[in-house]
C-alpha cells in the first residue's frame, strides 16, 4: 500500500511524516515486489502518514497496525493486546485483514475470521454521532479463484452477520476489497483511499458546522451590537458585540474555505472507489 | 436512550451442561444469529469462553465438571447489529444451594439474594435425566432427586413472591433441555418428546405453572454426543441447535414487562400536559391576562417539556413493540407458558 501510494494514485499520494519509517516502508515494499515478504508483526506498529492531494496536505492520519495474534489474546498475555483494544476504541476507521487463502483450504480458519466481529462490535456499538468506514481487506486473492462461485461462498460467510450489521447502521460504512501483494499486486490502495474518504466526509461535516455555527453566532452578535452597548464593553475593556461579530465572520469564512479545498479530492475519491463493494 | 440491565441466573446440577450450553451459545452470537449479537465486556472473558469451546471443537474436550461454591458471572452485551438492546449479567450458579449439604446456609441466603434480583432465571434440566422420565413417568420421583427440583423450584418462589413484595415484576422463567439429542427415542423423535414433556410439566417442574410467571421451554444441543459422552466426545457430532433462543426470550419478556412501565409514563406527561394547558388557557383569560405574561410563558416551558417527553415516550414505545413483534418471530413455534396457561 505504501509504494503504490508514495508514488501516487490519481493526484493522491501518502508519505511518512517520520523519514525512518518512510525508508523502512519502501525498503519492505521493494521487497515484496521481489517476492520477499516481512516476517510476521510481532508488536504494534504506527506510522504517521499525511494524505497528499496535486502536492497539497489534505489529511495528517495515522496507521496502527497490530500483529494478528493480538486479535485472540488476552490482555493479560501480552501488552499489545491491551493496546489493540485501546486503539479499536478510539480509532476513526477500522481494516480487517482476513486470510483469503486459509479461508478457502481450512476449515478452522472461518471461525477465526468470524470472531473478528466481536472486536469491530466491542469498538463501534456505542457510536452513533459520525461515520465509521470498516473494510474487510480479504488478502491473498491471488492463491484463490475468485471466478469460483464456491470461493466467493467461502470468502465472505463467516463476516456475512457482520456486514448485514454494518449494512443497516447508519454509522458505519463498510467495504470488502480482495487484495494481494507481491510482484503483481491487486487493490492495495483501495482499503486506505476507501478510510480516508470516509475520513475527508467527516471533515467536512464537521468544517461545515463550524461555519454554521460561527455565522449564526456572528449574526446574534450583530443583532446585540448598540452604541450603548459599545460604549460599556469599551469601559470594561472588553470586546463589543460588532468587533465579535466581525471575528466570528471571519471563522465562518475561514472554515468554508477550508472545506471548499476537501471537495476535489473528496471528489475524485467517489470516482476512484465507485468499482468498490460498499455496503 | 440507556441501555437497560438484566440480570439472569442459571440454575442446574452439576454435568447438567450449563457451561457447555453457554460456550456455545456464545460462541454462536458473537459471530452473530440473524443480525443479534453479543459479546463480553470484558474482553478477556471473551477469549476465555472462545478457547474453552474451540478445545470442544478442535479436541472434543468437554468442559470439565463444575467445581461447587464458585458460581461464575459474566457480563454481556446484546446487540441487534450495532445497536444495544440490554446488557446481560449473567450468573452461572455453582454453589451449594441446590445440594442437600447441611452446612448450606450461606448459598442458600446468597442464591436467595440473587434470584430477588433476577429479571430473568434459567432452569437447566439435563435432557438425559429428562428421557428417563419419559421412558419412565413412575420414575419421576427419582429424577425429581436427580435433577434438584423441589429446592430450585423453592428457591424460585420464593423470589417470586419476595419480588412481588418489592413491587417489581414476576421473573421470566426459561427451562433449558440440555443434551436434547437424548430426548430422542425409540417411538418418539425430539419434537414428540418436547411435547411429551410440555404436557408433562405440572408433574415434573411445577414452578413454571405458578400465577403470573412466564416460562419458555427450549431444547438445546451443543451435539449428538450420546448418554455416555464424559470428558471428550467425536467432533464430527458437534451441532448446535437452539442455544440463542432464551436469551431471545429474555430480553422480549423484559421489554415487554417494561411496556407496562413506559405507558404509565406516558399517561402521566400527558395528564401533566393537558393540566398545564389547562392552567394557561385559563390565566390567559380575561383583563388579567395582560399582566401574567410572564407566568403563561412559564408554563409554555413546561407544556413543552410535557411534549417532548411524550414524542420521547411514544417513540420508545413503538420501538420497543417493534423489536418485541421482531424477538418473537424468533420463538415461533416454541412453547411458552403464561400465568398457567400454554402458548405454542
Amino acid at each position: 500500500m505504501y509504494a503504490a501510494m508514495y508514488q501516487g494514485v490519481e493526484g493522491f499520494q501518502v508519505r511518512a511524516g517520520d523519514d525512518g519509517h518512510h525508508r523502512q516502508l519502501v525498503a519492505d515494499a521493494a521487497a515484496i515486489m521481489a517476492g520477499r515478504y516481512p516476517a510476521a508483526t510481532h508488536r504494534r506498529a504506527c506510522y504517521d502518514l499525511v494524505l497528499k492531494y496535486d502536492g497539497a496536505e489534505v489529511m495528517p492520519f495515522s496507521w496502527r497496525d497490530h500483529r494478528g495474534g493480538a486479535a485472540s489474546g488476552r490482555t493479560t498475555d501480552a501488552a499489545d493486546v491491551a493496546e489493540l483494544n485501546r486503539d479499536l476504541l478510539d480509532s476513526d476507521a477500522i481494516v480487517m485483514f482476513v486470510d483469503g487463502a486459509e479461508l478457502v483450504n481450512d476449515p478452522g480458519a472461518a471461525r477465526s475470521a468470524g470472531r473478528l466481529s466481536s472486536h469491530v462490535l466491542r469498538a463501534l456499538h456505542s457510536r452513533e454521532r459520525y461515520l465509521t468506514p470498516v473494510v474487510i481487506a480479504i488478502t491473498k486473492c491471488d492463491l484463490v479463484d475468485l471466478g469460483d462461485a464456491r470461493v466467493h461462498t467461502m470468502l465472505g460467510g463467516p463476516l456475512r452477520e457482520l456486514t448485514g450489521a454494518i449494512r443497516a447502521s447508519r454509522h458505519v460504512q463498510g467495504a470488502v476489497v480482495r487484495v494481494s501483494c507481491g510482484p503483481s499486486p491487486l487493490n492495495v490502495t483501495q482499503p486506505v483511499l476507501f478510510t480516508l474518504r470516509c475520513g475527508l466526509l467527516g471533515m467536512g461535516e464537521r468544517l461545515a458546522t463550524a461555519a454554521g455555527r460561527f455565522s449564526a453566532a456572528a449574526e446574534a452578535a450583530a443583532g446585540r451590537d448598540t452604541l450603548p452597548g459599545r460604549f460599556i464593553a469599551r469601559r470594561r475593556r472588553t470586546p463589543d458585540s460588532g468587533s465579535l461579530a466581525v471575528q466570528l465572520r471571519r471563522n465562518a469564512e475561514r472554515a468554508y474555505q477550508d472545506l471548499l479545498v476537501l471537495i476535489p479530492p473528496a471528489e475524485r475519491l467517489d470516482r476512484l472507489l465507485r468499482d468498490v463493494e460498499t455496503f | 436512550m440507556t441501555t437497560p440491565d438484566l440480570t439472569l441466573t442459571m440454575l442446574g446440577t452439576t454435568s447438567s451442561g450449563k457451561t457447555t450450553f453457554l460456550l456455545g451459545m456464545y460462541d454462536i452470537l458473537s459471530t452473530g444469529v440473524h443480525g443479534y449479537f453479543t459479546f463480553t465486556e470484558d474482553p478477556d472473558q471473551g477469549v476465555d469462553l472462545r478457547d474453552a469451546w474451540d478445545l470442544l471443537v478442535d479436541e472434543g474436550e468437554l468442559p470439565p465438571p463444575n467445581v461447587a461454591d464458585s458460581s461464575k458471572y459474566y457480563r454481556f452485551v446484546f446487540n441487534h447489529g450495532f445497536t444495544p438492546l440490554v446488557t446481560i449479567d449473567w450468573m452461572d450458579y455453582r454453589g451449594g444451594a441446590l445440594d442437600d449439604r447441611k452446612d448450606s446456609g450461606a448459598d442458600v441466603s446468597e442464591l436467595r439474594t440473587r434470584l430477588e434480583r433476577s429479571d430473568s432465571i434459567y432452569l437447566v434440566l439435563d435432557g438425559g435425566s429428562v428421557a428417563v422420565w419419559l421412558d419412565d413417568p413412575s420414575k419421576l420421583a427419582v429424577i425429581h432427586k436427580r435433577l434438584k427440583v423441589q429446592a430450585m423450584s423453592s428457591q424460585v418462589l420464593q423470589a417470586v413472591t419476595n419480588r412481588k413484595k418489592s413491587g417489581l415484576p414476576n421473573p421470566s422463567l426459561a427451562v433449558l433441555i440440555t443434551k436434547a439429542d437424548l430426548l430422542r427415542g425409540p417411538d418418539r423423535s425430539v419434537g414428540q418428546a418436547l411435547a411429551k414433556v410440555v404436557e408433562g410439566l405440572p408433574q415434573l417442574l411445577p414452578v413454571v405453572w405458578a400465577e403470573g410467571v412466564t416460562t419458555f421451554v427450549c431444547p438445546v444441543k451443543v451435539g449428538d454426543f450420546g448418554a455416555n459422552s464424559t470428558g471428550v466426545v467425536d467432533v464430527s457430532t458437534i451441532d448446535p441447535v437452539g442455544l440463542h433462543r432464551p436469551l431471545i426470550f429474555s430480553l422480549m419478556h423484559y421489554l415487554s414487562e417494561g411496556l407496562g412501565a413506559h405507558e404509565a409514563q406516558l399517561a402521566r406527561a400527558t395528564a401533566g400536559h393537558s393540566e398545564t394547558e389547562q392552567q394557561i388557557a385559563t390565566l390567559s383569560q380575561g383583563f388579567r391576562a395582560y399582566f401574567r405574561g410572564r407566568q403563561v410563558i412559564q408554563l409554555r416551558g413546561v407544556a413543552d417539556s410535557y411534549w417532548q417527553a411524550i414524542a420521547a415516550g411514544q417513540r420508545d414505545i413503538r420501538s420497543d413493540q417493534d423489536l418485541i413483534t421482531q424477538l418473537s418471530q424468533e420463538l415461533a413455534g416454541h412453547p411458552i407458558i403464561r400465568d398457567g396457561k400454554l402458548e405454542l
